[in-house]
């Protein structure tokens, strides 16, 4: 640790003020899941305590604590994949009337649409989609190539276009 | 592609935000209620003994710190003086203890109690390797209770257990003990309206006893305040009376002096750190270290109150407490009354922390088990 560093709690404690509830949205969005979105996020702070020491760039958190959240969330899909048969619907929010209000027929068709789609294909497009990141850094985060990212997102749009117009 | 792109894009938005810091809030403070929920000490009095759900953790302490072959992450993790182990019950009826490494969360050892006994209440001798067990009868038929006495290896092996010949008050007293195991003091051994405070010297074989003190030696999650100083001339406990709810039990810190006369604990003893929810003496009985729970706010803030002069100093303060109001103040002190047991709780803190008294720092103890620190919280001694 620095000596310019705050102490690790004070720190992590910090980063979840400053971004907890962006992850668990993120998290939400791939996983369509609330609980296990909170989940994964507090097992990643949880996490954090332990690998504090090794990072070395304490300025760079944000891309490292997304990451993570992005591997908890493939590993949670992989705990489904074998847990449960057919696909997840989607959960509402704890405050599931202002929820349900807020999300129109035409926005759930959307969702539920992603949420069909290949776990990776679904992180992509929320990672690009969501928090706008370039392709770059999606690809750094997942560990695949950009024209992996590129090639995922397009086919995933064009499934998506496909479905929604059957839909319709 | 661009309309589907920006349907995308509005669907992630509309859902994420249905992802609020209240919805977030809501979802930590459900399951706080959810959890189970220590009764308070004077209910426990009321109903069968059978029923009561005992349960005894003890955080052993040592003042260097070693290899001990349990596995997981190295011991050099934590700093001397740390404790490195803690005994929780096994089956949260105080039937068995368990010790477990601070560092790695190993099981170093099980202690299974005969039939019909259970340990209630643990308390840590000096070196941290000898403690004593307040061992009671396991069901509703009334039975002495007993204080019996248990060591630790280096490894955390526990030995078997030995009676003391120390007089037990009835009921279901708490307890705690110099750590010379030469003066004894026993809470909550009298009437319901007229608990009881009994300080036995085992060196003189005197016995003092103090009345009316209408205290709590444990308030819920918040852990045992019934310290001692290592001379056992001050007793630290929180009064129960006075106030108005929900805040009438977390009065503060109640100071005696065990030097003086038998009689009216109120009379004998003083009100200090209004709103402070656990405390430990430190050894010389000069430094109070308290935490100050503030009920409805998500505040935790340890102080160092100065029992001399009454000068208090924050030493810690974080957001972010999981149980309850104020929550964060369980905990259990070190034999050397540096280093604090801490429930840390809420979203992004492991469920325990070592809080260093000295400098205000806490080391992560992310191998405790979230349950058993938000149940056994009021339980804990370091």
């Amino acid at each position: 640790m620095r000596p310019a560093d705050p102490p690790p709690g004070e720190l992590i404690s910090d980063l979840y003020q400053a971004h907890a509830l962006g992850l668990v949205r993120m998290a939400r969005l791939m996983l369509r899941d609330q609980e296990a979105a909170e989940d994964v996020v507090q097992d990643v702070f949880l996490n954090l305590h332990r690998a504090l020491p090794r990072l070395r760039d304490h300025g760079q958190m944000l891309p490292y604590l997304r990451a993570s959240v992005a591997n908890g969330c493939r590993s949670a899909m992989r705990r489904r994949l074998r847990g449960m048969a057919g696909p997840v619907l989607h959960e509402p929010a704890a405050d599931s009337a202002e929820s349900a209000a807020i999300l129109a027929e035409r926005r759930r068709e959307v969702l539920d649409a992603v949420a069909r789609l290949p776990r990776r294909a679904r992180q992509v497009l929320v990672l690009r989609y969501y928090l706008d990141l370039p392709t770059a850094e999606i690809a750094a985060m997942l560990g695949v190539s950009e024209g992996t990212v590129r090639s995922t997102a397009s086919r995933a749009l064009a499934v998506l276009t496909r479905e929604l117009k059957r839909e319709s | 592609m661009n309309e589907i792109e920006d349907r995308l894009r509005d669907a992630f938005r509309a859902d994420a935000e249905a992802v609020s810091p209240q919805s977030l809030a809501g979802l930590a403070e459900r399951a706080t209620r959810a959890r189970p929920r220590r009764p308070h000490w004077r209910s426990r009095l009321l109903v069968p003994l059978a029923a009561a759900a005992a349960v005894t953790a003890v955080i052993v302490a040592v003042t260097t710190l070693s290899p001990f072959g349990s596995g997981g992450s190295p011991a050099a993790a934590l700093p001397a003086g740390v404790p490195r182990f803690y005994v929780i019950s096994y089956d949260q009826s105080g039937l068995s203890l368990v010790i477990r490494s601070t560092a790695t969360g190993q099981v170093t050892g099980t202690i299974r109690l005969p039939r019909r006994r259970k340990i209630t209440s643990v308390a840590p001798l000096a070196g941290d390797e000898a403690y004593l067990a307040l061992v009671q009868p396991a069901d509703a038929r009334p039975g002495p209770n007993r204080l019996e006495q248990f060591t630790l290896s280096k490894t955390g092996r526990p030995s078997a257990l030995r009676p003391l010949r120390v007089p037990v008050p009835a009921g279901n007293p708490e307890f705690t003990v110099t750590p010379d195991g030469q003066t004894i003091a026993f809470f909550g051994g009298g009437t319901r309206d007229d608990t009881q405070v009994e300080v036995i010297n085992r060196r003189t074989g005197q016995t003092r006893t103090w009345t009316g003190c209408a205290c709590a030696a444990s308030a819920s999650w918040y852990g045992l305040t019934l310290s001692l100083s290592a001379s056992g001339k001050l007793l630290a406990a929180i009064p129960l009376r006075g106030g108005t709810p929900p805040n009438n039990w977390l009065l503060g810190i109640r100071l005696l002096p065990t030097t003086a006369r038998s009689g009216s604990y109120t009379r004998h003893s003083r009100l200090v750190l209004p709103g402070a929810a656990w405390a430990v003496l430190s050894p010389s009985g000069s430094t109070l270290y308290a935490c100050l729970a503030r009920p409805g706010q998500r505040q935790s803030t340890w102080v160092a109150y100065s029992v001399a002069t009454g000068r208090q100093r924050t030493i810690a303060s974080w957001h972010g407490a999981y149980y309850g109001g104020g929550a964060g103040c369980g905990g259990a002190a070190s034999a050397s009354g540096r280093y604090e047991l801490i429930q840390l709780g809420g979203h992004g803190h492991p469920p325990a922390g070592a809080l260093d008294a000295r400098t205000g720092r806490v080391i992560p103890l992310p191998h405790f088990n979230a349950g058993q620190i938000g149940y056994l919280s009021g339980y804990l001694y370091w």
